[in-house]
């Protein structure tokens, strides 16, 4: 394992040297945004112990299994923030942070019992984490490996968590039960506000203008679908931390959406029964029902910087997944091979 | 310590000529009436290996549980998620639980629901003997046998008075309590049990995140089990003998979940009540013709609760059947038996709408034996099963035994039969995911044995089995559209294997030892073949070889039993990952008796040393056993 990281290191060393060499780069300019590794969190099998990352390098379009050794039971969310990954592995009930340039654990925080789940990352040494079991948000301190406030209360079941504005969105998804956002005061760690959206909120993403998307999934009925809601989008001002608008995503067509990427160029994506619809985030309004087709999205990113979009395919569940890769108008240019269950896709810059 | 198959061949090959020398006389076993009368021989004659674990074995056990007992059995392998009281299911040659047929007193006791029995929380106190048939058994008990059949025998009523008291202590806080009376006359007799058991099962484990090793202690898996019990059995008239049996058991323990982290937290509980009500009316038409009829009733409730989650559920299921048999011996040579079957169940839950089926079964079987220069044994068998809204299923079976040498008794032995297992009603109607539209695995199961019997230097048995199992439209849990899994009939999975057991007692059975090698391969085939990542892999979870060596000993009145058992690594992913392993694991057990007389009764002082070399383990991923514990029993026999 060391020496695999080692050998990710060099790739990733040689990948920077080359980018520096290039000779139309003057110092006057500023260098161009480039994407240097694609971080893909594979979730493994719950209790199995077998939750991995897998580095795709898109100059080269290698990839690298296994990069941080085995995480824990169900890696459930990554993010990158400066030099530093983080990973939430619910069923171990930890962050992992690790750093992204050598490929290292830098350190662990265990949250005991809580059922961890999502990461919204504000500093070097502020992080919030959502918790199952406990129905509220911890804050953490990624520095020191500390956890700094054990339990700010939220809604139901908290998943996705975003920043925007000084303030941190939590989805209260209630397994569809839910139908709240609580506003978290990144001052004082308290919840100021809690906005009514649509039912099963479980995702959210914020765009360049700092408007909050939020994926609500719609309620789910096993034991009569003919009970089941419809999912929607709905987006909040993160000024007045109103609720703008809500886009319906009817159950026919859609079924009930289940993940949101938001690009900063303008669209957000949307993971829907038979592929990935896009949004316009300036009209807020559904420009495409399958910009992609497909009915194996298991997640979905966008790289704010080539606008290439990455869906990720559980396959089995039990073996190999696979991401593909498309460009901003659904062609698909490319694909790589993950671990088990690839559930989230993060990008270095 | 990996033999491979055709080593293991050679050894019983050689082990059967080095014998052959210089034996001359025949070995004497026992005769045996297993899986509920269904099969009526002397052992020796049987074409397919059946092992039967007799109330002295079985008090030479370590463990108070069918699961504890079975470990012993070679190709057999309980799965257990934890220690005492944990769920335990049982695997033979390489199957899944689904597929071990269970009985109690011959008489299905699987759960409907999930095809199921947890012999982690059935225990021996009330246990006569336990009868382990390996292979497929459909063409006589139909579903679910397709790995092999396991038969509890309950203890019966006698005419003259007898009682029994026992108690125990033991590691992590385990007690266990019970009596029982049996007594009765020339035309009535009852029997009556009760027994009580208990742990807080607080038991140290090591635990590793992957940096770190930490020792821990297993928290929220305390249990309590309670079990009672009252039989009669009457003799109506001459010839017409009736048997009811009422059995109930109350188990109530934490379910803790699998360790994931250093801080355990667990306060998930499991209630399952069980009651268990059979009859049956024997009716001796004629020395050689027996009509029986057995009604059944099975009633199976178990509430779930996990705070961590604000779950509540339940699961209730209610099974009426009856059989109707008619079983006419022609002579000591030919037997024929005929049995029609009718079972109504009910199933409803959270996770399951009200559901009811009807199945009906016709089964026909004979055994015929040839005393001429050589002794030769012939068992064609058939069963008709209809399931409301599957097919029918036809589960032929043919057996058969040939005595190819007399001095040493060498036997050749093989059978052939077609299997099936019906979709429970979870995986019909499971929500979310059940899917209606599933239909039967179905299996061709095959062994073929060489057995060798020695009466030279006290009393030897060599076993030596070859076995396939090949199921195919194997039901498994699916991911289908969103984060919903059903059901699916999806692949095959061929299991073939060698078993070799030797048994050796001398000195009137004061010293004996046996041994037990298994080596099996079960791998799943993938309709994609080569392409599927799954293709030719081992199972999960399924050793590829175990082994054990038994040895006891008899002075006066101590008897000293040691068992040393080996299990193989296992797979933990599909695509056998050699980086995600259970690594093997070896156990000890010890266990003492003295039996002492009390004028014309017998207490029994019974000590346990289970796993005294501390291994730390796992059947499945996260679930830690305990490491030595010890446990200690005073009986009283009336």
């Amino acid at each position: 394992m060391i020496q695999r990281s080692i050998l990710c290191s060099m790739v990733i060393l040689f990948a920077i040297t080359g980018c520096k060499k290039s000779e139309t780069v003057t110092p006057q300019e500023t260098p161009l945004p480039y994407t240097e590794g694609v971080y893909v969190l594979n979730e493994g099998n719950f209790g199995r112990v077998n939750s991995t990352v897998t580095l795709y390098n898109p100059d080269s379009a290698r990839t690298y299994q296994d990069v941080l050794g085995t995480l824990g039971d169900t890696g459930n969310d990554i993010v990158l923030f400066g030099t530093k990954g983080f990973i939430v592995v619910n069923n171990s009930h930890k962050v992992i942070v690790f750093s992204t340039e050598t490929n290292q654990v830098l350190g662990t925080i265990q949250l005991p019992n809580k059922s961890p789940r999502q990461i919204a990352v504000v500093s070097e040494t502020k992080a919030y984490v959502t918790n199952w079991n406990t129905n509220a948000v911890t804050v953490i301190n990624p520095t020191t490996f500390q956890v700094v406030k054990d339990s700010i209360a939220v809604g139901s079941s908290p998943e996705g968590i975003a920043i925007a504005n000084g303030k941190a969105y939590v989805c209260n998804s209630g397994w569809g039960s839910d139908s709240t956002v609580s506003v978290i005061d990144i001052a004082t760690d308290n919840v100021v506000k809690t906005i009514i959206v649509g039912k099963g909120p479980n995702s959210v993403g914020v765009d360049a203008d700092g408007d909050v998307f939020v994926q609500c999934s719609g309620y789910s009925d096993w034991s009569n679908p003919a009970n089941d809601t419809p999912g929607s989008v709905s987006v909040i001002n993160s000024k007045a931390d109103t609720v703008t608008v809500a886009i319906p995503f009817p159950l026919a067509t859609y079924g009930h959406p289940s993940e949101i990427a938001v690009s900063k160029n303008g669209y957000a994506l949307l993971s829907v029964k038979n592929g990935i619809a896009k949004i316009d985030t300036k009209t807020n309004a559904i420009v495409l029902s399958a910009l992609v087709s497909t009915s194996s999205a298991y997640s979905i990113a966008v790289d704010d910087v080539t606008d290439y979009i990455y869906v990720a395919d559980a396959k089995n569940y039990i073996t190999d997944g696979e991401v593909k890769i498309y460009d901003k108008n659904g062609n698909a240019i490319g694909s790589f091979t993950t671990g088990i269950i690839p559930g989230d896709i993060a990008f270095k810059h | 310590m990996k033999l491979s198959v055709e080593f293991a061949l050679l050894l019983a090959v050689v082990s059967s000529l080095l014998f052959a020398e210089d034996s001359t006389k025949t070995f004497v076993e026992k005769e045996i009436v297993i899986i509920g009368e269904r099969i009526q021989t002397k052992e020796r004659l049987l074409p397919s290996s059946v092992t039967v674990l007799s109330p002295v074995e079985l008090q030479l056990q370590s463990g108070t549980s069918v699961a504890s007992s079975l470990q012993s059995i070679p190709s057999v392998f309980t799965r257990g998620y934890g220690g005492n009281g944990s769920l335990h299911t049982i695997s033979m040659r390489g199957m899944n639980g689904e597929h071990t047929a269970v009985l109690v007193d011959g008489e299905p006791f699987s759960n409907v629901q999930n095809g199921l029995v947890d012999a982690g929380i059935f225990l021996t106190d009330d246990v006569e003997r336990i009868e382990v048939a390996k292979g497929g058994y459909s063409s006589f008990v139909g579903s679910h046998a397709v790995g092999g059949v396991v038969n509890i025998v309950t203890k019966k009523p006698t005419k003259e008075f007898h009682a029994s008291l026992s108690s125990s202590v033991g590691s992590f806080g385990f007690q266990s309590n019970g009596v029982s009376l049996s007594g009765g006359t020339d035309v009535l007799r009852l029997k009556t049990f009760f027994s009580a058991e208990r742990a807080r099962n607080d038991y140290d484990f090591e635990y590793s995140d992957g940096s770190q090793k930490y020792t821990l202690k297993r928290n929220g898996a305390d249990y309590s089990i309670k079990n009672a019990g009252l039989q009669a059995t009457a003799d109506i008239q001459e010839n017409l003998e009736a048997l009811f049996s009422l059995r109930y058991s109350l188990a109530e323990r934490g379910s803790p979940s699998g360790v994931s982290t250093p801080y355990q937290n667990n306060r998930a509980r499991l209630k399952d009540d069980n009651l268990f009500l059979t009859s049956s009316f024997r009716w001796q038409y004629s020395p050689q013709l027996v009509i029986s009829f057995a009604p059944r009733f099975h009633y199976f409730l178990q509430h779930y609760t996990d705070p961590a989650y604000s779950t509540k559920s339940f699961s209730l299921s209610r099974v009426s059947g009856f059989s109707a048999t008619l079983q006419q011996n022609f002579s000591e040579q030919d037997k024929l038996r005929g049995e029609l079957e009718g079972v109504f169940a009910d199933v409803r839950g959270s996770n399951l709408a009200a559901h009811t089926r009807f199945n009906g079964a016709l089964s026909v079987s004979s055994e015929h034996y040839f005393f001429d220069l050589y002794e030769f044994a012939f068992s064609p068998s058939l069963r008709v099963d209809s399931y409301q809204n599957l097919p029918l299923s036809f589960s032929p079976r043919i057996g058969a035994n040939v005595q190819v040498l007399k001095f040493p008794e060498i036997r050749l032995r093989a059978s052939v039969g077609r299997n099936f297992r019906a979709p429970t009603f979870n995986e019909l109607y499971y929500q979310p995911g059940g899917n209606p539209n599933l239909h039967p695995e179905k299996s061709l199961s095959a062994d073929v044995g060489l057995l060798l019997f020695v009466d030279e230097a006290g009393h030897w048995k060599l076993e030596n089995n070859y076995f396939l199992i090949d199921t195919r439209d194997r039901i498994v849990w699916t991911p289908g559209a969103g984060s919903t899994w059903s059901p699916m009939n999806v692949y095959r999975v061929v299991s073939t294997g060698v078993e070799i057991a030797v048994e050796h007692s001398l000195m009137d059975d004061m010293l004996c030892w046996n041994a037990s090698y298994t080596y099996m391969e079960v791998v799943r085939k993938d309709a994609a073949g080569a392409a599927s990542q799954t293709h030719n892999k081992q199972l999960i979870y399924t050793p590829f070889e175990m082994a054990s060596l038994w040895l006891c000993g008899t002075i006066s009145v101590a008897t000293v039993s040691l068992r040393h058992s080996f299990t193989g690594f296992r797979y933990i992913q599909e695509n056998n990952n050699p980086q995600y392993l259970l690594p093997e694991f070896q156990t000890t057990d010890l266990v003492a008796l003295i039996k002492i007389p009390v004028q014309e009764h017998v207490m029994m002082l019974k000590a346990e040393g289970k796993n005294i070399f501390n291994s730390q383990y796992q059947w499945i991923p996260s679930y830690p056993v305990p490491g030595r514990n010890y446990a200690l029993t005073l009986s009283f026999y009336y």
